[in-house]
C-alpha cells in the first residue's frame, strides 16, 4: 500500500463531517440556476426558478477534505497510526448521516 | 425533450438495480460469512468473495451517480415544485436524504477500495460497516427514486 493509498480513509472520514457542516451553514462554492442554465460562484440567491447548491456542497466538501488530509498526510507515519482510522472511517460517516437525518427531520413532521 | 430525460431516467434505475445486487450480496457476504459452504440460496449469498465485487460496485456507483447529477436539474424544475404544491413533503425529504447519502457514500469509495484490497480478519468490521453503508444508501436512493417516479416521473 502506498502512502497516498493509505490516506483514502481519512479523506472519507474528513469529507463526511465537513460535508454536514458545509450543509449546514450553506458552504457552497458554486451555485446552479437550472431554469436559465447558469453557474455562479458562491451560494448565490434565487434568479430564475430555484437555485441548486448541492453541487456547490459538494465541491465545497471535497476540497476541503482534500486540504485535510493533505495536512494529515504531512503528519509522522507514526503518530499518524495511534489514530485508528479504520474504525473513524465508518463512525464518523454513520454520526454524519445520522446528523442529517436529524437536520432535515422537518419534512417527517410537517 | 422530456423523453429523453426519460431514457436517462431508466438507464440510471437499471445501474441502480445492477448496484443494488452488487453491494447487497457483498454487504451480506462480510456481514454475516457463511463458516462452511452448504447447499441453497442463502448459504450461496453468504459465502460470496466480496473482493471480486469491489471494482464492479465502484464502477456501478459512479456511472449511477454520474447519470443521476446530469438529470438532477430536471428532477429541481418539473418534479420537486409539485411534491411542494401537493404538500408530499415526505417524499421530498426523502429525496434531500438520498442526495446526502450519495454524497458521502460516494467519498467513501476510495476507503472502501483500500480495505477490500487488504482484506483480513482484522479489519473485517470496517468493511462490514463500509459496505453496509454504503448498500444502506444505494437501497434509501433507489426506494425514494422509485416513489418519486410513481408520483411524478418525467415521461408524466
Amino acid at each position: 500500500m502506498t502512502k497516498f493509498e493509505q490516506l483514502f480513509p481519512v479523506f472519507g472520514a474528513t469529507f463526511a463531517v465537513i460535508y454536514a457542516v458545509v450543509l449546514d451553514y450553506n458552504w457552497a462554492l458554486v451555485t446552479y440556476h437550472p431554469k436559465i442554465g447558469v453557474w455562479e460562484w458562491g451560494a448565490a440567491v434565487m434568479k430564475d426558478g430555484p437555485p441548486m447548491y448541492w453541487y456547490g456542497v459538494v465541491l465545497t466538501s471535497a476540497l476541503a477534505a482534500l486540504v485535510l488530509t493533505a495536512v494529515v498526510a504531512l503528519i509522522p507515519a507514526s503518530v499518524r497510526s495511534r489514530a485508528s482510522w479504520s474504525g473513524l472511517t465508518w463512525l464518523l460517516p454513520l454520526c454524519s448521516m445520522v446528523f442529517l437525518g436529524w437536520l432535515l427531520s422537518g419534512y417527517y413532521t410537517k | 425533450m422530456l423523453i429523453g430525460w426519460s431514457i436517462l431516467l431508466m438507464i440510471h434505475g437499471i445501474l441502480a438495480v445492477f448496484l443494488l445486487g452488487a453491494i447487497t450480496h457483498q454487504a451480506i457476504g462480510v456481514s454475516w460469512p457463511a463458516k462452511k459452504r452448504a447447499e441453497g440460496f442463502v448459504s450461496a449469498v453468504r459465502s460470496v468473495n466480496g473482493m471480486t465485487y469491489t471494482n464492479v460496485v465502484i464502477i456501478l456507483f459512479l456511472l449511477t451517480f454520474a447519470l443521476g447529477t446530469i438529470i438532477y436539474p430536471t428532477y429541481r424544475l418539473n418534479v420537486r415544485p409539485v411534491l411542494q404544491e401537493y404538500r408530499l413533503f415526505r417524499p421530498e425529504g426523502s429525496f434531500e436524504l438520498k442526495e446526502h447519502f450519495m454524497a458521502i457514500s460516494l467519498a467513501l469509495l476510495p476507503a472502501y477500495w483500500y480495505f477490500w484490497r487488504k482484506a483480513n480478519e482484522s479489519n473485517r468490521v470496517t468493511r462490514a460497516v463500509l459496505t453496509s453503508i454504503i448498500a444502506f444508501s444505494v437501497w434509501w436512493g433507489f426506494i425514494t427514486g422509485h416513489v418519486i417516479n410513481n408520483i411524478r416521473g418525467f415521461g408524466s
